[in-house]
């Protein structure tokens, strides 16, 4: 599958996610309403740690505020939960019609899952920074460093949907993928820097959470809108690299699966 | 208190909904947070029967006639907009959870089984829940699972048995508090040929041996013709026709339809030579439906007659559906009032 | 009432044993989402701590009294949680009509489906808690009393009062919409995280939300201030603490309001 389709096939799948999140008005803002809450704890929450102190792992208080701002306006862009529905086909036998399907299934799935995450970048991220903006809780980075934090988006939001196909594709083996769901959460709610900017961390959390896919996630972006101390482009090479791998890891995974259910059946 | 004659009384009975008019685009959905507009619409409009004791009473309409809201209201989910209703002497809303003891009730394509437990546990639990003692709750059991045919299926969990399968569970786990009124909501539908004919003949002879009191919905004319004695047709909200089975095949004479398909086109050549009995109801290209009287002429006898004259590909013998019977009755009615 | 509640406590009873054998039945995944569930929240735990080596105190609150906090937040949503599976499934049921089969049982259709699904595995989050609690007042080195247990308990249950009513409301939603109940996400699992911290740190308007709208932060604030001989900036505390019973009450109460004011739209309206 080429670039082209890929496209395509995002595009088709925007339109789908726009069309029925448009059904389901009162579920939209009942989530904007749910994440603003949150942005709103965290925010206070961590400001408040600042009142003997001027900065916390190399973050000032703007830093923190801006971080939390930023990396819940973009938590269902860059998702850590979600339903991929590999699973539920290896359970049903629907995944043996999939696999007659002459589409890469990796890439079409990838496809549509960009086009999901492009309908919240309207629906949740751009409103959930105009609120965080309004409570003081948004600082601007400067705006040569934009377009680079939008290619470190579109790179985080790749590597996250792999890694929610990654999760699925282990019903192949394990009959349920519920269990490695809940453990891959609970790594990657510490480890994406969701809970707590990875600065805060002591140096050994940093190097582990360093092997890591999941700051690749919300992290990198987040710590790009807030002025990384690092190269920029050295910091996009990292999360290409990781997306590059992962979508491999995701193919072998995926035809070793496909080899699993021909050889013992759905 | 005592046992009133009837089981169920219905007098006067209306039931309306208010439906909201949903406005289109943002400025119609934000007037929609304010202000609300709508319809009211009658699903039951001054509806009126009574069913006595040991009864087989049939149901029909077509889809949104008004059934489904009745036995709603009879078995106490809804609340009736005016009119009086009884079951078993009570107010059926007021009364729901002391009439629910005496009442079984299967909802066709919905489940009252839990999902991820085989059958028997869900019995045992309808069993706690109905205050069965456990002696009698197994000897019921064991007895319907006998009449059903469900022993091999018992400890499979629901969510892999076969719809046929499941509505043959739904039925045991309606009756294992032995209701005196059954009450069945589409028990039929979706169910292949043999399935359906199980169910029939299941309730034929519940009936049979029990007397239990048994009202049936259904919009499949088979159902109401093998199992009931007595008919009520609602359309619209309006009952129709009320009385036994007889008197309804009066009025669609019991006709039927076939349907051929033939090699030509059907209107090319000699016209169809059609014995008395028989006459074309619709005749597209190679399609022919013939709707025909089994009194005058049976369909074996019928198909040799067309088979003569024709080269025929398929045939297809239907009932007649009730949206037809309805609309005769309503034409009947007509006549009659002129 | 009486017989309803004990057929009611022996099919919840009866449900948590099919449960329990279904979940036995599937043991690997089941191990493994203990486990998961069990990481989740101890990473936030861990993340409370890689928090505390930066600060002192937050908004006069040292480590182990949030650690106290936290541990209480997660005892209270989790065992709120558990209680309340049934209604889980509530908007499926709705949507696929089944719940007009809850309306046919001879018991009140808020027990049914209370005791309809009992989910053990969502304990593991009060577990978690009950750990944060215990050693949290093991630091703490706290002089206590049996009164002192007794708040304790009675904090416990006010706490999964108010959760477990705000999942009945959650549920009642669908009489409404059967669309996604995320909204009631920011009371629950948003209120945890919120008493995780004091509530005296939040802004006022935020603070009074929680305090006197959704009693999430009163239940573990008020109680919290006087177990652990904290002096209270708000104010609340010495008659807070015999109100908070009251408090919890009147909200369940308001949760089961709405549930009957649910309830009457769907015997009026139907499917």
């Amino acid at each position: 599958m080429d670039g082209l389709s890929v496209a395509t096939n995002a595009w088709a799948h925007a339109r789908i996610a726009l069309q029925r999140q448009l059904v389901y008005r009162f579920s939209n803002w009942s989530g904007l309403f749910t994440n603003c809450f949150f942005l709103y704890f965290r925010a206070y929450a961590l400001r408040a740690c600042f009142e003997h102190r001027i900065a916390i792992g190399g973050l000032d208080a703007d830093q923190t505020v801006t971080y939390v701002t930023v990396s819940q306006a973009f938590l269902m862009v860059i998702p850590a939960w979600g339903k991929v529905g590999v699973g539920d086909a290896v359970r049903s036998g629907q995944i043996v019609i999939d696999l007659a399907r002459p589409v890469d299934f990796v890439s079409c799935h990838l496809g549509g899952r960009f086009g999901v995450s492009a309908y919240y970048v309207v629906a949740r991220a751009l409103p959930l920074l105009a609120v965080g903006a309004l409570a003081g809780f948004l600082v601007l980075p400067p705006l040569g460093e934009l377009p680079v934090f939008v290619i470190s988006v579109v790179l985080a939001a790749w590597i996250a949907h792999v890694i929610l196909l990654l999760i699925e594709l282990s019903s192949f083996w394990l009959g349920s993928e519920q269990g490695v769901r809940w453990l891959v959460l609970g790594f990657s709610g510490l480890f994406s820097g969701l809970i707590l900017p990875i600065d805060f961390f002591p140096q050994w959390a940093r190097t582990i959470s360093r092997f890591l896919p999941f700051e690749q996630t919300l992290y990198t972006p987040t710590r790009i809108w807030i002025g990384a101390g690092e190269s920029l482009w050295l910091l996009l090479g990292v999360q290409l690299l990781w997306a590059v791998f992962l979508t491999l890891l995701a193919q072998v995974l995926f035809h070793a699966g496909r080899r699993e259910v021909l050889v013992h059946g759905g | 208190m005592t046992e009133p004659v009837e089981i169920v009384r219905v007098q006067g009975l209306r039931k309306e909904f208010r439906v909201l008019r949903h406005r289109g685009g943002v400025v119609g959905a934000v007037r929609g947070l304010f202000s609300r507009s709508g319809r009211t619409v009658r699903a039951v409009d001054d509806v009126s029967f009574a069913i006595r004791p040991g009864e087989l009473v049939g149901y029909v309409g077509a889809n949104g006639a008004g059934k489904s809201t009745t036995i709603k209201i009879l078995v106490g989910i809804l609340r009736a907009t005016s009119g009086s209703v009884r079951v078993f002497g009570r107010d059926p809303h007021r009364f729901r959870r002391q009439n629910a003891l005496r009442i079984g009730v299967v909802f066709g394509q919905r489940t009252q089984l839990w999902w991820d437990l085989p059958p028997s546990e869900s019995f045992q639990l309808l069993g706690t829940l109905y205050r069965i003692p456990a002696r009698e709750l197994r000897a019921r059991r064991d007895e319907l699972v006998d009449r059903l045919g469900l022993g091999a299926v018992l400890d499979v969990p629901v969510r892999k048995l076969s719809l046929g399968q499941r509505m043959r569970c739904e039925l045991t786990a309606s009756l294992l508090h032995a209701p005196d009124l059954v009450i069945l909501d589409e028990p039929t539908i979706g169910l292949d040929v043999v399935a359906k004919e199980e169910v029939r003949t299941f309730l034929r002879k519940l009936h049979a041996d029990r007397g239990t009191t048994l009202v049936l919905t259904s919009h499949d004319l088979g159902d109401i013709e093998r199992l009931c004695s007595r008919v009520l047709v609602i359309d619209e909200g309006r009952l129709l026709h009320d009385g036994d089975v007889e008197s309804l095949r009066r009025l669609f004479g019991h006709r039927r339809i076939l349907q051929i398909d033939l090699r030509d086109d059907a209107a090319q050549g000699r016209a169809l030579e059609l014995p008395r009995g028989c006459e074309v109801l619709e005749q597209s290209g190679h399609r022919i439906q013939l709707e025909f009287d089994p009194d005058q002429i049976p369909a074996p006898e019928l198909i040799r007659q067309v088979l003569v004259q024709r080269e025929i590909l398929d045939l297809k013998l239907q009932e007649r559906p009730i949206e037809d019977v309805v609309r005769r009755i309503y034409r009947g009615d007509r006549r009659e009032g002129d | 009432m009486a017989g309803d509640l004990r057929v009611w406590t022996r099919v919840y009873g009866a449900m948590l044993a099919a449960s329990v054998r279904e979940q036995m039945s599937y043991r690997g995944s089941f191990v493994f989402e203990l486990v998961g569930r069990l990481t989740v929240t101890g990473l936030e735990l861990v993340a409370l701590f890689f928090l505390f080596q930066h600060i002192e105190s937050i908004a006069g609150w040292t480590k182990w009294e949030v650690v106290y906090l936290y541990g209480m937040a997660s005892i209270c949503l989790g065992m709120g949680e558990a209680l309340t599976t049934g209604f889980d499934d509530m908007p499926e049921l709705i949507r696929s009509g089944s719940f007009d089969y809850v309306l046919v049982r001879p018991l009140p259709a808020l027990l049914f489906v209370l005791g309809r699904d009992v989910k053990l595995r969502i304990l593991g989050r009060s577990l978690q808690g009950a750990f944060a609690v215990c050693i949290s007042v093991m630091h703490l080195q706290l002089d206590w009393d049996v009164s002192h247990l007794a708040l304790l308990a009675t904090s416990v249950i006010c706490g999964v009062t108010v959760y477990a009513g705000l999942f009945v409301a959650s549920a009642a939603q669908c009489f409404w919409t059967v669309e996604s109940t995320e909204m009631f996400n920011a009371f629950t699992y948003g209120g945890a995280q919120m008493t995780e911290y004091p509530v005296s740190l939040y802004p006022g308007w935020l603070r009074s939300i929680f305090l006197y709208v959704v009693p999430v932060g009163f239940v573990s604030y008020v109680p919290a201030v006087a177990l652990l001989g904290k002096t209270d900036p708000l104010g609340l505390s010495p008659w807070g603490v015999w109100a908070t019973p009251l408090v919890a009450g009147t909200f369940l109460g308001a949760c089961l309001f709405f549930w009957r004011l649910g309830m009457r739209r769907y015997e009026g309206a139907g499917g």
